[in-house]
């Protein structure tokens, strides 16, 4: 029983869906193109394990990541009552500029939700995260929740935020396309992992 | 032709439909037993037609109809989420797992290892896979015993999911451990069995039985099982000192912690080593399944470390990764660009392949042992067992036989950038232990001699390896070791030999007992005791000494970052360095000790004596301990690192300046550090000083004289001293190379990185001050 993190992830890799899925017990890896602001940016996302069990090895991905999606189920109560810790677990070993976004997963089961939508938008905006509520099955949102997290990652590059000369962030600029502009990330590629309660 | 056809098949089709309908009215579809059981005996049948030889086995209906059955039990498992499906029922009774592995192991018929592999992994990830019963479990270790990494093997990729799943399953349930320990098994599973039917889980009857060592041998027998009941549970039960860690799942007596259980030297965890064997593959993916199942498995809750067959295999484990690491080590190429080192960024795990990234020289064997590195710190944060083997081998293994010797030979300047990265990249505390016994030797007393000062000595002769010297020494302040800092630094000032106790009667007397009071005062008023060394009341007689010690016409004034900035940095860096030396055993005032000022009769009867910390005994001791060490007065030797710092600042007009900006960046970390007797030596000038002894301000002053003298002799030194300081303080700055020849003369370079260190060191004081002042 999980919150459907490895579905989201190939829904918006592959665009499809697979309803039944293994138990993930170390971390997948999946990766996209798209293009922000006429940039082409290749976004790596690690699908990292649910399960409590499997945090000492989830923890390893925290740090490279420039941004990760926390995911809980709508339809499940536990799930979202389980963000806390997670939220802790990835602060505690990430880069502090990692973006986070919460996602409610499992939208299109609205007959069984157990948590409002208003609820989620307030941990959101409790803990400084960005919120949407998606449904890997009717892809509803899926596009929008990893693009938007990239959009916020790109923003910090801009800001400054974010050393890009320092891999360990895990963002790594490719073919500079203009050598004079040295400031801006010709291709450059976001970490990310999804986090999630199991 | 085809529409007759067709017309043939409607009617067949609408006959089917009237045959099948007349057959549900006369007897009930077959139930989901029944159907496991067609396909079940329709797999007998193949093998029992003895044809298995001849075709693989995806050219038969085997993947078919083990589809099914697999399909069958879990709908029903999802369907009856209270009762037991009946055929799970079937499987535990008629062990059909017994015969299928029976099939892997012989590989008939070909393809069969590798398709039994896949189901059992499958099967192993049902709502309920019944791990702990015999008829799974003893297919399941059997299966396990046919996985071996080190030999070639078709089938690698299968193997080591199925083991990672049989991991994962363990992991979630860290009982189960016990089933992959031979000596344990036999009981766990009693018990798990009967507990399962009568025995009540909490009965307080078990908790306190005694039991002799030979009585798991033969605990099946009926007598004994209330025994063996017993020393089952503490297997179970002996567990993990982390207690975030699962311990719900876990029935935690403080009785049963680590209650040794009867295991020998012959006995191991077979599951973990059984994993480990995949390290091996050339297949990078599996590698990292195997690196995932070996830290699942360690990181268990339920691991026992004093459990003879866990520490063989955690024994074992910890030499294979500590081998790997001393063999990847000498395959980097020691003419690779040092830079690059510093540069990389690796970490262990499942990392993409990478397209476009820069090649140079030995970036695969750097990033390898990087990966591997940080593996092997990963795992020792995660299992406090594992580190007590691994750290030590990586330290035999990895530092003395592969790092010290190329230290101490001609690629000293590679081992040392190299030797940087490590303690960079490890946060492990026992690790980080190591280090300094590597360094410094396992015991405290030992003066001198040791490697690390054998290096900083090196360094002093060697101008050529300085520069990665200083890079190391400043990895060791990142990545700070309380045991090292002592021997570098430390020890040699704890005696206080470099104060001079002549001076006592001049107005400002030990220069912070004019706080006394005010400190006492404070003492009551809060827990938490601040320093008045650290804190001083001349604070702006001191910032002023450092602002004012360039003369005006020789200073870069408006070029440079002004004081204000660098009080900001300052205020973050210092924060960083309070947090991370809190637990260190660091006396909070700098004073004389008792014996060495017996001239003022106060000192000697501490009821008088305006000693705040007197009460604090680890500072007595620590004191007393440093008279013992044979240092006399007037003959102040401060160390191999402050020797070499300060002779290096009184002469920095004549290095380069990438080594005079690595040189300062070491003494401001020094300043930072929350030392009463280190902060004495590095920021405050008004300090009497005894005859010979250099401090840092001392040598300040006389790279100053020297720059007085010198720069005003040069032609338009003023527009030569804002130029200098344009060109370094840009972002990026502008070196000789870029510019044209003699702008940045190394004179006028000294003189900029002067009046910029005199601005830090001046915000540094401010801010020691200030943190010591306020609440």
């Amino acid at each position: 029983m999980s919150v459907g993190k490895s579905c989201l992830l190939l829904q918006f890799t592959d665009k499809r869906f697979q309803p039944v899925h293994d138990l993930t017990i170390g971390v997948e890896f999946g990766a996209r193109m798209i293009t922000i602001d006429g940039k082409q940016i290749k976004l790596q996302i690690w699908d990292t394990a649910g399960q409590e069990a499997f945090r000492s090895i989830t923890r390893s991905y925290y740090r490279g990541a420039a941004g990760a999606l926390l995911v809980y189920d709508i339809t499940r109560r536990e799930t979202f009552n389980h963000l806390t810790t997670w939220l802790e677990d990835a602060r505690q070993h990430s880069n502090s500029n990692m973006v986070i976004m919460l996602i409610g997963n499992k939208s299109d089961l609205d007959s069984r939700r157990e948590v409002k939508k208003e609820e989620g938008e307030a941990f959101a905006r409790e803990h400084g995260l960005v919120f949407m509520e998606t449904s890997a099955r009717t892809a509803a949102n899926v596009e929008e929740a990893f693009i938007n997290t990239a959009k916020e990652i790109y923003e910090k590059i801009q800001e400054g935020v974010f050393d890009i000369n320092n891999e360990a962030n895990g963002i790594k600029i490719g073919q500079q396309h203009s050598p004079t502009n040295p400031s801006l990330p010709g291709q450059s590629q976001g970490g990310q992992t999804g986090g999630g309660c199991c | 032709m085809s529409f007759c056809n067709l017309d043939v098949l409607t009617m067949f089709g609408r006959l089917n439909e009237v045959l099948q309908s007349a057959a549900d009215v006369l007897a009930p579809p077959p139930s989901s037993y029944d159907d496991f059981d067609y396909h079940w005996k329709q797999i007998k049948n193949f093998y029992a037609a003895k044809k298995t030889k001849l075709v693989h086995i995806n050219d038969t209906n085997i993947p078919v109809h083990l589809e099914q059955m697999l399909k069958i039990i879990s709908t029903e498992q999802n369907e009856k989420e209270e009762h037991e499906s009946d055929c799970m029922k079937f499987v535990l009774t008629r062990r059909p797992l017994d015969l299928l592995i029976e099939f892997a192991v012989t590989e008939t018929p070909p393809g069969a290892t590798g398709c039994i592999l896949n189901w059992i992994r499958r099967f192993l990830k049902l709502p309920k896979p019944h791990l702990d019963d015999d008829s799974i479990c003893q297919p399941i270790i059997k299966l396990i015993q046919l996985c071996d990494g080190s030999k070639a093997s078709p089938y690698e990729h299968e193997e080591i999911l199925f083991l990672s799943t049989v991991a994962g399953l363990v992991r979630q349930n860290p009982n189960l451990i016990n089933l992959f320990i031979p000596a344990h098994r036999c009981d766990y599973l009693t018990t798990a069995n009967r507990r399962s039917n009568t025995v009540p889980v909490k009965n307080p009857l078990f908790d306190n039985c005694k039991i002799e060592a030979n009585v798991r041998r033969i605990s099946i027998v009926v007598d004994n099982e209330v025994d063996a009941e017993e020393c089952c549970s503490k297997t179970i039960e002996s567990t993990d000192p982390r207690p975030e860690c699962d311990s719900k799942n876990l029935e935690i007596s403080e009785e049963n912690l680590r209650q040794t259980c009867d295991c020998d030297d012959e006995d191991r965890f077979h599951l973990l080593d059984t994993i480990t064997t995949y390290l091996q593959s050339a297949d990078n993916v599996i590698v990292v399944r195997s690196c995932e199942g070996a830290m699942i498995l360690t990181s268990l809750p339920s691991l026992n470390g004093t459990c003879l067959a866990v520490k063989s295999s955690l024994a074992a484990l910890s030499i294979k990764i500590a081998e790997r690491l001393s063999y990847l080590c000498r395959q980097i190429p020691e003419d690779m660009d040092t830079g690059e080192i510093e540069d990389s960024v690796a970490s262990w795990g499942l990392n993409p392949r990478d397209g476009n990234v820069s090649h140079f020289v030995g970036r695969e064997q750097l990033k390898e042992f990087l990966s591997w590195l940080d593996y092997a710190n990963c795992l020792s944060n995660e299992c406090v067992d594992l580190s007590t083997y691994l750290c030590p081998n990586l330290r035999v293994n990895l530092l003395e036989d592969v790092v010290e010797p190329s230290l101490l030979d001609d690629n000293a300047f590679f081992m040392l950038v190299l030797a940087s990265k490590i303690i960079r990249q490890i946060d492990s505390k026992v690790f980080s232990e190591e280090i300094a016994i590597w360094l410094i030797g396992a015991e405290d007393d030992t003066m001198g001699d040791g490697l690390l000062t054998i290096l900083i000595e090196n360094a002093q002769e060697n101008s050529n390896i300085l520069l990665p010297t200083l890079q190391f020494i400043e990895s060791l302040l990142d990545n700070a070791n309380e045991r090292i800092l002592n021997a570098m630094i430390f020890r040699y000032l704890n005696d206080r030999g470099y104060y001079d106790q002549n001076s006592e009667n001049q107005p400002i007397q030990t220069w912070s007992d004019e706080e006394d009071e005010r400190e006492r005062l404070d003492e009551n008023a809060e827990g938490v005791r601040k320093s008045r060394t650290l804190a001083p009341s001349n604070i702006l007689r001191i910032i002023n000494y450092f602002l004012l010690l360039l003369p005006r016409q020789i200073m870069s004034e408006g070029v440079g970052t002004c004081y204000e900035e660098y009080v900001q940095d300052a205020n973050r860096h210092y924060q960083n360095w309070v947090l991370k030396t809190v637990d260190y055993n660091w006396p909070t005032e700098a004073k004389c000790s008792s014996t060495s000022s017996s001239n003022s009769t106060t000192d000697l009867n501490p009821s008088f004596a305006p000693q705040p910390c007197s009460s604090l005994q680890t500072n007595i001791k620590k004191e007393l301990h440093c008279n013992d060490s044979g240092i006399s007065e007037g003959n102040f030797y401060e160390g191999p690192l402050l020797r070499l710092l300060f002779s290096h600042v009184r002469n920095m007009s004549s290095y380069a300046y990438e080594l005079n900006l690595a040189v300062i960046a070491i003494l401001s970390k020094l300043a930072f550090l929350p030392h009463p007797y280190l902060h004495e030596v590095l920021l405050n000038p008004e300090l009497p000083i005894s005859k010979g002894t250099n401090t840092l301000w001392s040598s300040m002053q006389f790279l100053a004289r020297q720059l007085l003298l010198e720069v005003p002799r040069k032609e338009g030194f003023q527009k030569k001293i804002v130029e200098t300081a344009k060109n370094l303080l840009m972002d990026p700055p502008l070196m000789n190379e870029t510019s044209t020849q003699d702008d940045n003369d190394p004179l006028f370079e000294a003189l900029v990185v002067l009046e910029e260190f005199c601005k830090e060191l001046a915000a540094i004081a401010f801010v020691k001050y200030h943190h010591g002042t306020t609440k």
